[in-house]
């Protein structure tokens, strides 16, 4: 992650000299020599993790590259994603236009949010040489970056908020020839130990919280450890998804020897369709008995749209035998671009995540409001809050129920108040 | 689902299987004459066994069940069980030639002899009562007979797709692919197909070809005997490196010629390529606008914000973005303006029709919403497909149909010129 600029510059060695030290150098000669110039700080650093791949990173830089072949504009790549233009005589407008360019790749990013060129703008900055106080800021702003790069390249992303299969991790890229192996490993490796659980909560008129569902999952790092270690099980979605068929049976099988009857909670597992459908869970379908309400299938919505036809039917079908049903891989932004109520579940999931921290735009607002406004009551369900913030900014928007580090921590004062067992 | 006699409040509590051991248990002293049929939909491809296939199934024995001259009963697995009286044999023998109808494109209707034996199995209730009643028994017990039935039937099923369309595809032999796909020349496999405007007359008008790899015939080639569709995750790996293989095809002109716009697929992933920038290098800034790229709808909610990601950085150099792979369902929950995307792709369907003025008139609402330009409806097999489309305002077609009247204006067009000749060579 930390070394993409080599990635996409043009063939010459720049491991040796990192770019930030190249620019101050450049800066250092140039002192006597400022007319014209002006510099441009794109601060990418500041995207959102999942932005701020390699592959993103190398579209920036060809996005910017033209620029530089035509004009005395030299790019600077930086070990921790920011890029840095220095010009010389160029007109405003091509390198507006080219950062523009840039901006207009991220429109999703909050980042991108403020205005273009306003006082607020965390995007880009301007520095006009002709002013020394531009300057030194811009010096500074760069010694400051070449003196943390060290930290910054141990940095380890955060996850991404669209889908399970796009969580960040480390090792090796998982290719289909390990695949066998891996899954060979997970039918065979002890599961139960690596199943944990999740509250949600709803917030009622009074405020006060009841527990809703326990979701029950997989934690996906102590579970590599045993199968495949040195693996980046999420680098392809297509074989992670592809392996999670397998993850499932493995979970049925560790729920299946739950006592349903005595069961005070439901819980909610993530499940593919496929699976649905097949043996692994007809046979739990068989264990759970009369007690398919105290169930909640999560279904991804990748899963979903892969097949509308075969989720109509799978839905049909659970809800018909008194299971409930939830969507879960939406963020807010995904609510954008569709309505969920199509889908007729009985839940959907929301992620809070980094891109929603902050505020979303009013048509954005307006929008989820609405999404929430026409799901069942109690349908839809904010998950990953870890904070107050995120409950506040639920509520706001009509939502009730909530999942989250946060409220795992409020469920455990509430246990140890007695409120709940 | 429930078309047996029994009340409502029964539903949840007892199974098909259970209501059917019971109703065969009724029967017992008033069994003359009874026969019995089991439709095995479970012997079916998957795809032929949604709950609309089912409904329209069990819907043809409508009739005999208000008549009274029978009870209809659909098991776990959706195989279809009716008993009935004697009598109406013959009105038994045509509706179970219906259901055939219906399922008549299953691969399972290929060899008649096998059709006859395993879609359908004629019980004698009246003489045959004790090993029916066996059976049902060892169908409605909850626990470990159904579930050996079901592994039994897995086996089955398994064996059976294996012999119709090749093993399946799995992670090794996905590896093995991956690697051949290198070696393998492609040239030979790129098949394209027009999207058209058509007018009222039929009259085609190409607007781009889609270029594509027939995957059967890659199959063939490559790997002869493995399915390489039957896993959708694995196979959605494999057309990422076959996304690479046709970017380097299409850069290489030289080998592969191509006139007028063009269109093909590609995943988002490929676009954030090294492969793709290379391609993007290899040609000019006009043959990008002349180019429509093909994105899955699965793609967009993989990573959403690297579809917008990618579309944005295309769009900018030029490609135009069709979303491909919708259905009507899908389309109605898509926004393609928010998408930002220039085209959407609608698989047509006949469903639609059956649909009524209903469906007729949401669609044309969403053609509508869409922009009637930016529709396309694909695999348009038939006229009934165009004039179909074109009643809802939708201008863009491709399919075999379209393909054919491409052929025939083509013909037309031969003979004008034929007449023409001979015309001038008699004046």
């Amino acid at each position: 992650m930390a070394d993409f600029s080599a990635a996409y510059s043009t063939g010459e060695d720049q491991s040796t000299t990192s770019q930030e030290k190249r620019l101050l150098d450049v800066l250092d000669r140039m002192r006597n020599n400022t007319a014209g110039v002006y510099a441009v700080h794109l601060h990418l650093s500041a995207l959102r993790p999942s932005h701020r791949q390699p592959h993103f990173l190398r579209m920036v830089g060809r996005s910017l590259d033209s620029l530089a072949s035509q004009q005395d504009i030299q790019v600077f790549n930086f070990s921790n994603s920011d890029v840095a233009l220095l010009c010389r005589n160029t007109p405003v407008d091509d390198v507006d236009d080219a950062v523009f360019r840039v901006r207009a790749l991220f429109i999703e990013d909050p980042l991108t949010m403020t205005e273009d060129g306003s006082a607020e703008d965390r995007f880009s900055t301007w520095y006009d040489f002709s002013q020394p106080s531009d300057v030194k800021d811009f010096e500074e702003a760069i010694a400051t970056i070449y003196a943390t790069r060290e930290e910054v390249s141990e940095e380890q992303s955060e996850n991404m908020t669209t889908g399970r299969a796009s969580k960040a991790m480390s090792g090796e890229p998982l290719l289909p020839e390990k695949l066998q192996d891996i899954t060979q490993k997970l039918l065979e490796t002890r599961i139960g130990d690596v199943v944990h659980r999740q509250p949600a909560v709803i917030v009622q008129a009074d405020r006060r919280q009841k527990l809703m569902f326990r979701e029950h999952f997989i934690a996906m790092d102590e579970l590599r450890e045993r199968i495949a270690p040195d693996i980046n099980i999420f680098s392809s979605h297509w074989l992670f998804q592809y392996l999670s068929e397998t993850l499932d049976a493995r979970m049925l099988e560790v729920l299946s020897r739950f006592d349903f009857a005595t069961m005070d909670v439901p819980l909610s597992v993530n499940l593919n369709i496929s699976t649905i459908m097949a043996r692994p869970f007809q046979n739990f379908h068989s264990i759970v008995g009369d007690h398919k309400d105290k169930v909640i299938v999560e279904i991804q919505i990748i899963d979903v749209f892969a097949d509308m036809g075969a989720y109509a039917y799978t839905r049909d079908w659970l809800k018909e035998h008194g299971y409930k049903v939830l969507i879960d891989g939406l963020n807010p932004l995904t609510l954008h671009f569709f309505d969920p109520n199509f889908l007729k579940a009985d839940f959907i999931k929301i992620t809070w995540g980094p891109e929603v921290r902050g505020g979303v735009g009013q048509e954005q607002t307006r929008q989820i409001r609405n999404v929430v406004a026409k799901m069942p009551d109690n349908g839809v369900v904010l998950s990953r809050v870890d904070s107050e913030e995120g409950v506040s900014w639920g509520l706001d928007l009509g939502i009730r129920c909530f999942q989250g580090h946060f409220i795992d921590k409020v469920v455990a004062a509430m246990v140890q108040k007695g409120l709940i067992q | 689902m429930l078309r047996s006699s029994s009340s409502p409040t029964h539903m949840h509590r007892r199974t098909q299987e259970q209501l059917l051991l019971e109703y065969l248990r009724r029967l017992e002293n008033r069994r003359e004459g009874r026969k019995a049929v089991r439709i095995n939909i479970s012997s079916l491809m998957p795809a032929n066994r949604r709950e609309h296939h089912i409904r329209a199934a069990t819907n043809s024995f409508e009739g005999l069940v208000s008549d009274l001259m029978g009870q209809l009963f659909e098991l776990k697995n959706l195989d279809i069980f009716f008993i009935y009286k004697g009598s109406a044999h013959t009105r038994v023998e045509d509706t179970v030639q219906k259901v055939k109808f219906l399922f008549s494109d299953d691969p399972l209707f290929d060899e008649k002899a096998r059709s006859e034996s395993e879609f359908v199995t004629w019980y004698d209730v009246e003489n045959g009562y004790d090993d029916l009643i066996k059976m049902v028994r060892d169908m409605s017990d909850d626990g470990k007979p159904e579930k050996h039935t079901a592994t039994r039937s897995n086996v089955r099923a398994a064996l059976k797709a294996r012999q119709d369309h090749g093993d399946p595809l799995t992670p090794e032999i996905l590896g093995r692919a991956v690697k051949a796909l290198h070696r393998t020349d492609l040239t030979s496999l790129v098949r394209r197909q027009f999207v058209c405007g058509v007018s009222k007359k039929l009259v085609p008008e190409p607007m781009f070809s889609e270029l594509y790899i027939s995957i059967m015939d890659l199959r063939e080639t490559m790997m002869p005997g493995i399915n390489l569709t039957s896993n959708r995750w694995l196979f959605q790996y494999l057309t990422e490196s076959l996304d690479k293989r046709v970017l380097s095809l299409l850069s290489k002109t030289d080998r592969f010629s191509i006139t007028g716009d063009i269109s093909f697929n590609v995943n988002v992933s490929t676009l954030m390529s090294q492969e793709f920038m290379a391609f993007d290098d290899s040609i000019s800034a006009a043959r990008r606008g002349s180019m429509v790229l093909e994105l899955q709808k699965i793609d967009i909610f993989a990573d959403l914000g690297a579809f917008l990601f990618v579309r944005e950085f295309c769009q900018e150099k030029g490609y135009r973005i069709c979303l491909d792979g919708l259905t009507y369902q899908n389309m109605s929950m898509i926004n393609r303006e928010r998408l930002g995307v220039d085209y959407v792709k609608v698989m047509w369907n006949p469903e639609l029709v059956d649909g009524g003025s209903q469906m007729k008139k949401k669609l044309r609402d969403l053609v509508k919403d869409a922009g009637r330009t930016r529709v396309i409806l694909a695999r348009c097999d038939n006229r009934e497909a165009v004039d179909f489309g074109r009643s809802v305002g939708i201008t863009m077609f491709q399919g075999h149909y379209i393909e054919h009247l491409i052929a025939e204006d083509e013909r037309r067009r031969q003979l004008l010129k034929l007449k023409h000749r001979i015309e001038r060579g008699s004046a």
